[in-house]
């Protein structure tokens, strides 16, 4: 599904389809389930990797994982406190802050070093392997830079706000704050992250 | 500008992230359609949980039914006993017994009193003991006959006799004659007066015989059993002067006072009703309390002082009428009947009973006025002394002044007693120690209770939104949490602790009030703060000061709680086992032996104020 309709999905679902598909959700109904995967779990993806250093692995745990307590904790949800995109990524936060706990437990090797067997294997769009290979290990070095130099807070409201477009008060609902406070600090992320990728090039 | 550094921090996040795997999708659906976690919770994580539920379910509702334990009632049972038999002989109409007894039960024995035929009988139709005591409890006065005749065919004791002539009095009407009412025979009007307002009352001023006979019949066979018994005697002779065969009275009055022995077996009464009560589900301290309480209203104490009044009446009758011995008869036999009924005494209320009837013998010699001119400071005795009583010429005239001052020194000293055995009751010392400990363990219990109910409503309170972000927001581990839990109650316990040690025998410490709410106060904001503090340090870095407490206070309460609930429960337990060890110790020896006992060297040689009475007529009081 391209990325113009997911933006729909996620923007724009009118209120009465959203209030049916919440209503499959506490049902548990397949085809509401398959939807609100359709409608989020890219972004999620993409999300989780972003935050988890572009680890694919502990990303898709994060969409099987927030999917799942998003359809748990659906009764919870109440969409005059939130939307419902809001409420979706403050899970998948929490699942990425997890995961990114129990990783210190453990010794990796870093995720910018990891390229998946799986995906150097992949030929069925027929591109070339190590053309895509060296774009997502360019890709990653960028998130990464970007990463570094920005604290953790500065760099998530940098994701959910450019990345996943969500809207400040959205962003605000996800990591706790308040709309003047996300503000401030992607205000200051952008000018972080301006001199960062100016001085690279 | 920034819509250029939109679109490449996007597309540089996308091709990062790449797209998930087609599997995922699969494996997303199956987990959301099942409506649970992909790993599913073992049962076995909830179990610490549970168990602490359960503990804090318990501490709650035993907390109610361990406050209803009623140890202070205690003093006020004592205190009851102790005086109450006075008001009820004083008052004519419920000279000897009446149906009024028993249905003024307090409210709590209500209960036990309507079960208590039935459960003998059902559970021990052949227990003496408790035959006897089912009767005294019942409201039915019938039914309280039956009983008692049952109990002294099993037994024959003096006690189930005692008990049998105590239910078959209530059967007896009531009878008045201006000896009960009291009135001065000297003083004619007073007398007219007493005579037409008796006949107003409708109580009968004599007894039939035949009314009279069972009681009568009830009391010789007692006195065979127990010969040396003056109390079926003292009972005897209330009788025969309401069937106005006053001399036969006044003959059985003095052969009364010469037996050394005046035992209404009030204190096997106790006992048995205080088993009874118990075995019928009342905790064995509350039992014991309750008998306390109402046993008195069966131990014949207020027949003896009826009698009492007959002798003091009579004798003054006697001295008007120009029959001097016959007057001194029957005070000093009424003087005789206090002093043995004193020293036979195994209770308070028949010592007490005895210094009453001792004093109304001896009024006519010497009198105890209320002396507020001169009252006599730093001694027992501050608010009156003795002085001649109206007839102290014709006494001491007619039988000497030895006798005189044997009798002025022995009401001294009966009233020296006395006064001491109201200290008894009053001392809180002395009242507290035996359910001293009870009394700690069950109020700590209690302040427990309430700080569990309190951090109860703290907990529900911080869990009632963002629960999970609360959680997350805090990396306090476990141990942290226990250590602040246990902390955080040390000031409470430690005020329990210093309270134990303080209270110790004395019963009372100024420091109380202090100590205790001192530390239900500290550990309280101590609960509240110091996981706030503890937040500082465990907060995860993008999370919020506030919502760090509210996911250490989420972490900490429950540990709290489950300790409260643990503390509240177990010291509640101590609290009814002392409790209950403390009733088994206090039927183990008499009242009057813990009394002695109690007052020590004090009792036995009191100290005697020197200006305990004044050779003169009293003044007229000055208010």
């Amino acid at each position: 599904m391209g990325e113009l309709d997911l933006a729909q999905l996620r923007a724009g679902a009118p209120a009465a389809a959203e209030a049916s598909l919440l209503a499959g959700l506490r049902e548990h109904s397949p085809e509401a389930c398959a939807e609100l995967y359709d409608r989020f779990a890219l972004s999620i993806h993409r999300f989780a990797a972003t935050r988890l250093a572009g680890d694919a692995g502990a990303a898709e745990e994060v969409v099987v994982e927030t999917m799942a307590w998003v359809v748990r904790d659906i009764r919870r949800f109440n969409p005059r406190r939130s939307t419902l995109a809001a409420w979706v990524y403050g899970i998948a936060r929490r699942r990425v802050m997890l995961e990114i706990r129990r990783r210190k437990r453990l010794k990796s090797v870093p995720a910018e070093a990891q390229v998946s067997a799986d995906e150097i294997g992949d030929l069925s769009d027929g591109l070339d392997v190590a053309k895509r290979t060296t774009a997502r290990l360019e890709a990653r070095r960028k998130v990464a830079a970007l990463r570094g130099v920005l604290l953790k807070i500065e760099f998530e409201v940098l994701v959910l706000s450019c990345v996943e477009e969500l809207s400040a008060r959205e962003v605000a609902q996800v990591i706790g704050r308040s709309e003047r406070a996300v503000h401030s600090i992607l205000h200051r992320a952008r000018k972080k992250a301006r001199e960062r990728l100016v001085g690279d090039e | 500008m920034s819509e250029r550094f939109d679109e490449d921090l996007k597309r540089a996040a996308s091709e990062a992230a790449g797209e998930p795997r087609g599997e995922v999708r699969a494996r997303a659906l199956e987990a959301m359609v099942a409506g649970g976690r992909e790993r599913p919770a073992s049962p076995l994580r909830r179990l610490p949980t549970a168990l602490g539920a359960v503990l804090v379910v318990s501490a709650l509702a035993f907390a109610p039914y361990s406050a209803s334990s009623r140890s202070p009632g205690m003093q006020t049972a004592l205190a009851t006993q102790a005086f109450a038999a006075e008001a009820l002989a004083a008052s004519p109409e419920q000279g000897a017994g009446g149906q009024a007894r028993r249905e003024n039960l307090p409210e709590d024995l209500m209960g036990y009193a309507e079960r208590a035929p039935e459960f003998v009988r059902e559970h021990y139709p052949d227990d003496p003991e408790m035959l006897m005591a089912a009767a005294l409890l019942t409201r039915d006065v019938s039914e309280a006959v039956r009983l008692s005749k049952a109990a002294v065919d099993r037994s024959g004791s003096g006690a189930a006799w005692a008990a049998y002539a105590w239910a078959v009095m209530e059967t007896v009407p009531g009878y008045c004659r201006p000896a009960n009412w009291p009135v001065d025979p000297g003083d004619r009007e007073a007398v007219a007066e007493a005579r037409r307002e008796i006949a107003e009352s409708g109580v009968p001023g004599a007894l039939s015989p035949q009314a009279a006979a069972p009681v009568l019949d009830v009391l010789s066979e007692w006195q065979q059993v127990e010969p040396q018994n003056a109390a079926p005697i003292a009972v005897e002779v209330y009788y025969l002067y309401g069937l106005h065969r006053d001399e036969e009275a006044l003959e059985r009055w003095e052969e009364g006072a010469l037996l050394p022995d005046v035992d209404s077996h009030s204190q096997e009464i106790l006992a048995g009703s205080a088993r009874l009560l118990a075995e019928m589900g009342m905790s064995p301290f509350d039992a014991l309390s309750s008998s306390l309480g109402h046993v008195w209203r069966f131990s014949g104490i207020s027949t003896f002082r009826a009698s009492a009044r007959i002798g003091l009446y009579e004798g003054r009758l006697a001295r008007l009428e120009g029959r001097p011995e016959e007057a001194v008869r029957w005070w000093m036999a009424t003087i005789e009947f206090g002093r043995h009924m004193q020293q036979s005494a195994t209770t308070l209320i028949e010592y007490l009973g005895g210094t009453g009837m001792e004093g109304l013998g001896a009024s006519p010699v010497w009198v105890w006025q209320r002396d507020s001119v001169t009252g006599i400071p730093g001694g027992p005795l501050l608010d009156g002394r003795l002085f001649y009583g109206p007839e102290h010429e014709f006494f001491v005239r007619v039988v000497g002044s030895d006798l005189d001052r044997e009798i002025r020194d022995s009401r001294v000293r009966a009233v020296v007693h006395s006064m001491l055995a109201r200290e008894y009751f009053r001392d809180q010392q002395a009242l507290a120690v035996p359910q001293l400990a009870a009394t700690i363990l069950r109020g700590f219990s209690m302040w427990y209770a309430a700080l569990l109910v309190v951090f109860l409503l703290v907990f529900v309170a911080v869990s009632l939104w963002a629960r999970q972000k609360a959680d997350e927001a805090t990396s306090l581990g476990w141990c942290g949490c226990l250590i602040i839990g246990v902390l955080a109650l040390a000031p409470v316990t430690a005020g329990f602790a210093i309270t134990w040690f303080e209270l110790g025998e004395s019963g009372v410490w100024p420091g109380l009030a202090i100590v205790t709410f001192g530390g239900l106060s500290i550990s309280l904001v101590a609960m509240l703060l110091v996981p706030l503090i503890a937040a500082f340090q465990s907060r995860r870095a993008e999370a919020r000061l506030v919502t760090a407490w509210r996911g250490n206070l989420r972490r900490v309460l429950p540990i709290a709680l489950v300790l409260l609930a643990v503390l509240s429960l177990g010291l509640g337990l101590a609290a009814r086992k002392a409790a209950a060890e403390r009733a088994r110790d206090w039927m183990a020896e008499t009242e009057m032996d813990r009394v002695v006992r109690a007052m020590g060297a004090e009792w036995v040689e009191p100290e005697i104020p020197p200006d305990a009475w004044r050779a003169e007529y009293p003044r007229e009081a000055k208010s």
